[in-house]
């Protein structure tokens, strides 16, 4: 079966457009405080989220069709073009496949414009058309686990010999509604994305893109590529157990992982970093923690984890996108940055959280995990290549 | 090949539901109860009553597909753009008290396939789509291509929409479950038919030029060859008045297809119902046909029904 791997990397975070912006922040442990969205008639009592600066969004596409266009899909395309250079693509010389997750899609241009009720999700469209990609094509909207199915679908694809070349990723920016809706759940910290922490209330959104450009082996190999990583294996599953809780026991998202893991053909010791999905939110921290310790065996205290919400927020449909952005930059350089400091890490979450300087990965492999309501969860492999 | 093989049908829309009157189509109780659906979003109903009729319709469908072997996959652009719409006013007019807490998770779409696979232990996987108006064969194409890389044994694809422009004709739901011939022909299922699609873009900005559009011409063509092989069923258009759906024709007209062009002025809209209940139509009276869909955004999707020995 045809070896997928991760050529090209975009991503736009609240810490500014570019790869290099993010591995930079996340190099630098750069927490920053949520900021207040700039929305007078969002009446909430946390109207918490980081934005990403407008400086770092482009100012198109403006339109696709009869529909104006917002945030969301021009951090897309912005992340899709450097995606692309950074693999050595030229806009216009490859038509790669468009595969694209996004919970809110471009919900948030709707409210502005007063038509909350028209239809949203028009950012892989509008990426494809910006683009000029003309193909295969798929909107995925898995709510915060989007980005990493659509990745997976990816993978998919060029492994089943429908595409040799596919851009993959997510995109999601503010919304009224969605951040009304988590305010309404009682679901936000007041504080900032606190992952793990004993004192953690609930999670902070966050502004987001991420694009990679995923290529066959045999692809890349014809084009002397240099490769980031090689995709090695995706667990999807569904917690069928309620529309938002986790299911308690965590029995579905261990399935993801160990499906990912046996997909790849690697065994847990090799796992040498995690990027959880890590929310924030009381009882899914909990879980996945316990989830881990019972994939990863006793060996799960030695595994760095690097908890990228706390730094970036929680980005929705990007996440898991963004998650495998880092993931790719952590196995490039062969390191795992400090985390945002925490405060007082909760017992219920025994993992290790390297707190105050980077660590080696402690194996080849980097497990990247993406849940969401809906119960949808997925866990994306990846494997270190030489460089 | 294992074709997928579909042995369920469910279709919950106004004008296939004979149970009440046209103003109020949809009796949730008669579907599915007295308790504990009243307050779901109306898709989460349509897409629960779709869903049972078509496991119904499959008979046994649990042998041989234990809760981790099913998969689902659920296309829709519009499913809860009016609670969206609902929930915005509600906020505008009374802060967050203003939202109801049991449909307050259902501002992500995905939730509404997520209460269905709760209801029948759907945990192989679930995906919802949204490409404009293809999505429901956006749906069938991702989950046949999961059940072939080994992600389930048993798939439910699913369509939904319910708009916030009260059009009762493009709300509702339809459900198929499609099995791989082996399993379907294991347990004496009942098969409808085959069924395939595949899902693109024709970027609207590539089709300005008359290059623009000769090359995206081309492009349904071969899609058509290649999810038909070499004889082209007669084609069901989904399409509106877009340069899109122009291009479209014209990559049918160089394919030799036959067109069966529906009477009446052509459709308007991004919901994904039309397609689905195009191609459950042809499934249900066991004709073969090709669906295609394409809409001014760019998405274009086509869709063959091919038919199946009438004993699996």
């Amino acid at each position: 079966m045809e070896n997928v791997l991760i050529t090209g990397l975009g991503a736009v975070t609240c810490h500014g457009g570019g790869r290099h912006a993010l591995w930079s922040a996340m190099s630098g442990a750069a927490a920053r405080a949520p900021d207040a969205v700039p929305d007078a008639r969002g009446r909430m009592d946390l109207p918490l989220m980081h934005l990403v600066p407008d400086t770092d969004i482009p100012a198109a596409p403006q339109r696709l069709a009869d529909a104006p266009l917002g945030r969301a899909p021009r951090m897309a395309v912005a992340a899709a073009r450097e995606a692309l250079a950074d693999a050595g693509l030229e806009e216009g010389s490859s038509q790669p496949a468009v595969v694209i997750g996004t919970t809110m899609g471009d919900q948030g241009q709707r409210e502005a414009d007063g038509e909350p009720g028209t239809p949203v999700f028009l950012v892989a469209s509008a990426l494809g058309d910006a683009l000029g990609l003309a193909g295969g094509h798929t909107s995925v909207s898995n709510a915060c686990a989007a980005s990493g199915y659509a990745i997976s679908i990816a993978a998919d694809m060029i492994r089943c010999g429908e595409a040799d070349v596919v851009l993959a990723g997510g995109a999601d920016a503010y919304s009224r509604v969605a951040l009304a809706c988590f305010n309404r759940m009682r679901a936000v910290d007041p504080v900032r994305c606190r992952p793990f922490d004993m004192h953690r209330s609930g999670t902070v959104f966050g502004e987001g893109a991420a694009m990679l450009v995923l290529e066959s082996q045999t692809h890349a190999r014809a084009r002397g590529a240099r490769a980031y990583a090689r995709l090695a294996g995706e667990g999807w599953s569904c917690d069928a157990h309620h529309v938002t809780a986790p299911e308690p026991d965590g029995e579905q998202i261990v399935r993801a992982m160990r499906t990912a893991l046996r997909r790849a053909g690697a065994a847990p010791h090799t796992v040498g970093c995690v990027i959880p999905h890590g929310t924030g939110t009381r009882l899914n921290d909990a879980v996945e923690s316990r989830a881990l310790n019972e994939v990863l065996g006793p060996r799960c205290r030695d595994v760095p984890v690097y908890s990228l919400k706390a730094l970036i927020g929680h980005t929705g449909g990007a996440a898991g996108a963004l998650a495998v952005c880092a993931a790719a930059q952590i196995l490039r350089h062969g390191s795992v940055p400090a985390n945002v400091p925490v405060d007082e890490q909760d017992p219920e979450c025994e993992i290790w959280l390297p707190q105050d300087e980077a660590v080696p990965p402690s194996g080849r492999h980097a497990l990247v995990n993406a849940y969401a309501f809906g119960g949808n969860n997925v866990s994306l492999l990846l494997e270190g290549v030489a460089a | 090949m294992n074709d997928l093989i579909v042995t369920g049908l469910g279709v919950v829309t106004p004008g296939e539901d004979a149970r009440s009157g046209p103003d109020d189509w949809f009796d949730v109780q008669a579907r599915l109860g007295p308790r504990g659906y009243k307050y779901l979003p109306r898709a989460a109903q349509y897409l629960l009553a779709a869903t049972r009729e078509a496991l119904a319709d499959a008979g046994d469908w649990e042998r041989g597909a234990p809760p981790e072997e099913r998969g689902m996959t659920v296309g829709t652009d519009a499913a809860i753009a009016g609670l969206l719409a609902d929930m915005d006013r509600a906020v505008l007019d009374d802060g967050v008290d203003g939202l109801g807490p049991a449909t307050a998770p259902y501002f992500a779409v995905n939730a509404i396939a997520g209460r269905v696979s709760v209801e029948h232990a759907f945990k192989g996987f679930g995906v919802t789509v949204t490409s404009p108006r293809v999505a429901a064969l956006e749906a069938v194409q991702i989950g046949a291509r999961a059940v072939a890389a080994g992600r389930a044994s048993l798939l439910l694809a699913a369509a939904v929409e319910e708009p916030a422009d009260g059009r009762d004709d493009e709300a509702g739901a339809i459900a198929l479950v499609l099995e791989p011939r082996t399993s379907a022909r294991t347990r004496g299922a009942r098969p409808y038919g085959i069924c395939q699609a595949q899902a693109m873009l024709l970027p609207p900005s590539t089709l300005t030029t008359a290059d623009g559009r000769r090359d995206g011409a081309r492009l349904i063509t071969r899609t058509l060859m290649q999810v038909c092989g070499g004889e082209i069923p007669p084609v069901d258009p989904v399409l509106d008045d877009s340069l899109t759906s122009a291009v479209v024709i014209d990559g049918l007209m160089a394919a030799s297809a036959v067109v069966q062009e529906p009477a009446g002025p052509r459709r308007t809209g991004t919901g994904c119902l039309e397609p689905a209940r195009r191609l459950a139509a042809a499934l249900a009276d066991g004709v073969e046909r090709v669906v295609v869909a394409a809409t001014a955004e760019g998405n274009v999707a086509v869709a063959r029904v091919g038919k199946e020995p009438s004993t699996c």
